[in-house]
């Protein structure tokens, strides 16, 4: 009972926030509570194994929810995560039904989690795709109307592929639960994976079907992408391990091709999308790329199917909702002071907002994969499964991508935080406490999870284990493949030991003093005060020549050729009704005419 | 007496590859018929910048860039065998850590160059890191056959298995040795890939608004990465050398690199990273193969 009892604290929670939505403070802090209420609750009551099967028997249909390890993983870190959104979302002008949405959201997250049957999967599932989907109906951009439109088209896409094969399930196997298929007979169960498959990929956004994502992430809130992303995807990565190990546990042996495309498809979506993101001049639109091309190492993982490689999966979907959330919500905190998204309006900001730069910066080094943070054990993993799996192609794409991830890394510090401080932005101050206080609390995983890993990998491992056959030792700071061996803390007090030193020959010699920012070598040109000199447009504009035509290649592209396509079949099916009685009662001679020719007469 | 050794560790490759610096600055003068600086210059001038009284700086991070460009780099060597000579901290899986502690110092360059507010500073950063699209992954495409032909992801293993001349890496793979000596070119950032420092250009890029000890910190970097870079390149291609042997064969090695240097004019950016996607690329992927033909 305990999870029913959760999902209605997390419902209960949003119906009210709604009820009060006028009275501000009172809503706030009733949804703090259910949040921080729902967090608690789950952490100490909800335990791996609680079942409850809920019998109404609608033509024998079992309905069932259970707790598994793998989704207390995931819960915890959808409703931490939630309670970092709603905490910086209260600086924001929201009313009672977007804090209802939101609630509702998560409800079906969770929801999710806890459905051991396909049909209550699909149910929660899709309150989650719907409630998102009004909150991004309900952001602050010009296009948002056409986002949503999109998202929720997309996401209508992969829920009627996976209602469509849970039919195909239940048609061949007789059973709604999540069972495996892999013994069915034929290529049907192939069919059935493939179908039960799509919602996820659509939900990670890999890559034909992630048009949704970059309009999705830029228009809804500034904080509720914090959640959107980093947490709401992380359900496409619970599914994937739903279907690949759960649904269908054959797959390494039926179907091992299957597995290397979606592993090459995951790695082509790491690297595009990298490369899509170091293009944008739109922060949230460079950081839903960069999203998309960090999830899709956790399709490699899983395409890679060994067992280290899906535990880098599921370390890098959880080091992904820790440093994506992370650069969403600095991103937010510079939206609320500055009003802006565009990389070329800003510059300069780190003397005014250095809480939020420093947020900033350790989330690039964790998306980079630097040591010693959280980004850097499960890539380390993942490179060293692929090569186990002797496909060094896979593993120079991923090693490709991630250099990427220097590119628009740096393209989004220094926009922001670096190069020229905007004279409008002279009086500017540091984001408020809800985006400093997630801020920090989301540095704290960053290092400890990525000195100390093991803490987590503990877990994941024991719900690997049972799968796949383990070859990795590891214990709480160091890791062991059968290609090498790390010590995660090692790296990073090397550093911290150089880094003191080299700060010490820096203080020893001369002194310093401050220049003011017009003060630099510009040739003997000289320049007005009030002269753009920040280089924040165009950054990277010379890569459109060195990649040249296939930068401007696209799947909309494709498929709004697809559309002309079928609204010109459209208009010639349309040009035969064409609403004139004439027409119509020379259609029906014609018709008699046929017959009567066909017939040869005879009537 | 671990950290004494430790600092003279340090010591040693800083000055060595000062003296390299020194070096590369005679040989190019000979060839455009100059007489050029006595060969320990650069030591004199790290001395000279790091004496100055008065420095400019711009702000916090601009100071600090230089402070973790050092640091990212002296951690690298730090993890890199030198030779036969185990290193310092020594883990058997740190290919991709040396991979990835090899940025943080171009990262560091990057924030400190950035807060200059000097748009030349940015471009060149912009064009490094754009740099690094082409030869990181020729490169990495190109030291894989060896790693994998030796089943390990260790340096120092990948050095104990090549055993004695004949059966270096840079034999038994000329292909891929030939990629990653086009790759090198491109990591030392030496023409034709001089793209980010481009002095008649972009005013020497980065290091335009540095001076004094910021500068001086960043020439010691500079050192220090050319014993890195072309020692990586020495370890997994011309197998275990004693320390003497391995600083011969860095030598070697950056000597090539400066001669190519020293003739060669500068690509734009689209065409250096467009030429590492060209023959690199091809003679990378053909390494590969050949290794998956030879198992």
């Amino acid at each position: 009972m305990a999870m029913f009892l959760l999902l209605l604290i997390i419902g209960l929670t949003g119906l009210l926030a709604f009820i009060l939505g006028p009275i501000k403070v009172l809503r706030n802090i009733i949804s703090l509570i259910g949040a921080i209420g729902g967090l608690l609750y789950f952490v100490f009551k909800i335990r791996p194994g609680q079942a409850y099967a809920l019998n109404i028997k609608i033509y024998n249909v079992h309905f069932g929810t259970g707790m598994s390890a793998l989704s207390i993983f995931f819960g915890i870190i959808l409703l931490g995560l939630f309670l970092i959104f709603l905490i910086a979302s209260f600086h924001e002008d929201n009313d009672g039904a977007y804090y209802m949405f939101s609630f509702f959201s998560l409800l079906g997250a969770l929801g999710v989690l806890f459905a051991k049957d396909l049909i209550s999967f699909f149910f929660f599932f899709e309150t989650m795709s719907l409630f998102s989907f009004l909150i991004v109906l309900k952001g602050n951009g010009e296009t948002s109307h056409r986002s949503a439109f999109k998202y929720v088209m997309w996401s209508a896409f992969g829920a009627y592929a996976f209602l469509l094969g849970t039919f195909l399930k239940v048609n061949y196997t007789h059973s709604v639960m999540i069972t495996d298929i892999s013994y069915l007979g034929g290529n049907i169960k192939l069919w059935i994976l493939i179908l039960l498959l799509t919602p996820f990929m659509v939900k990670t956004a890999l890559m034909p079907f992630h048009l949704w994502a970059p309009g999705a992430y830029t228009d809804s809130k500034d904080t509720y992408t914090v959640f959107l992303s980093g947490g709401l995807s992380k359900i496409g990565v619970f599914g994937y391990f739903i279907a690949l190990f759960n649904v269908f546990s054959q797959i390494a042996v039926l179907y091992p091709w299957l597995l290397k495309v979606f592993a090459y498809i995951g790695a082509i979506t790491a690297s595009l999308a990298g490369i899509y993101a170091f293009m944008q001049d739109d922060a949230k639109k460079l950081l839903a790329y960069s999203s998309i091309s960090q999830l899709g190492y956790v399709a490699v993982g899983f395409g890679v199917y060994s067992h280290f490689s899906v535990v880098a999966a599921l370390f890098h979907a959880l080091g992904h909702a820790v440093f994506e959330s992370l650069l969403f919500l600095v991103v937010a905190g510079v939206y609320y002071r500055t009003k802006t998204h565009d990389l070329r309006k800003m510059g300069g900001l780190i003397k005014k907002m250095p809480l939020s730069f420093i947020g900033l910066l350790f989330g690039i080094i964790a998306t980079s994969g630097i040591p010693p943070t959280i980004g850097f054990p499960s890539k380390w993993l993942l490179y060293e499964a692929i090569i186990l799996k002797n496909d060094l192609f896979l593993v120079s794409l991923v090693f490709f991508a991630s250099i990427t991830a220097f590119l628009y890394s740096y393209k989004l510090i220094h926009s922001i935080f670096l190069g020229k401080l905007h004279k409008e932005h002279e009086h500017i101050k540091e984001a408020p406490f809800g985006y400093g206080f997630g801020i920090v609390v989301l540095l704290i995983p960053l290092f400890v999870l990525g000195t100390n890993p093991g803490i987590v990998v503990k877990p994941i491992d024991y719900i690997v284990r049972f799968y796949l056959k383990p070859d990795l030792a590891y214990n709480l700071t160091n890791m062991t493949t059968p290609l090498g061996h790390v010590n995660f803390p090692a790296i990073g007090i090397t550093m911290t030991l150089l880094f003191t030193l080299s700060f010490i020959i820096y203080l020893i010699f001369g002194k310093s003093y401050r220049a003011a920012q017009e003060d630099n070598y510009t040739a003997t040109e000289w320049i007005d005060k009030d002269f753009g000199l920040h280089y924040g447009g165009e950054f990277y504009g010379f890569m459109r020549k060195a990649f040249g035509k296939p930068l401007t290649w696209s799947f909309e592209k494709i498929l709004n050729a697809c559309l002309k396509v079928v609204s010109f079949l459209g208009e010639i099916a349309r040009g035969f009704y064409m609403g004139d009685a004439r027409v119509y009662l020379f259609y029906i001679i014609l018709f008699f005419a046929i017959i009567v020719y066909i017939m040869g007469g005879k009537l | 007496m671990s950290i004494l050794y430790f600092f003279l560790y340090l010591l040693l490759v800083t000055v060595i590859g000062l003296l390299y610096m020194g070096v590369a600055r005679k040989v190019t003068a000979h060839i455009q018929n100059r007489y050029g600086p006595p060969i320990y210059q650069p030591i004199l001038d790290v001395l000279k910048l790091f004496g100055k009284r008065h420095t400019v700086t711009h702000g916090v991070m601009h100071s600090l860039g230089p402070v973790i460009a050092y640091t990212g780099i002296a951690s690298t060597l730090l993890f890199l065998p030198l030779g036969n000579h185990t290193p310092l901290l020594h883990f058997k899986g740190d290919l991709f850590v040396v991979l990835y502690l090899l940025v943080v110092g171009p990262l560091g360059m990057a924030l400190g160059a950035g807060e200059s507010s000097n748009p030349n500073a940015t471009i060149a950063m912009a064009r490094a890191l754009s740099l690094m699209l082409g030869y990181e992954i020729i490169f990495f495409m190109a030291t894989l056959p060896v790693f994998y032909h030796y089943h390990t992801a260790s340096i120092y293993k990948v050095i104990q298995a090549q055993g004695v001349f004949p059966h270096w890496g840079a034999i038994i793979f000329p292909i891929s040795f030939l990629a990653a000596l086009f790759a090198l070119q491109g990591m030392m950032g030496e023409k034709p890939f001089e793209i980010a420092i481009a002095p008649h250009e972009i005013a020497s890029g980065p290091m335009v608004e540095y001076g004094g000890k910021y500068l001086g910190l960043l020439q010691l970097w500079h050192a220090v990465g050319i014993i890195v870079e072309t020692g990586l390149l020495v370890d997994i291609f011309f197998g275990p050398q004693n320390i003497i042997w391995f600083f011969i064969g860095t030598f070697i090695v950056f000597y090539v690199v400066i001669l190519v240097n020293a003739v060669m004019p500068r690509f734009r950016i689209e065409q250096a990273v467009r030429f590492y996607w060209g023959i690199p690329l091809l003679l990378a992927i053909l390494g590969i193969l050949q290794v998956y033909i030879w198992r």
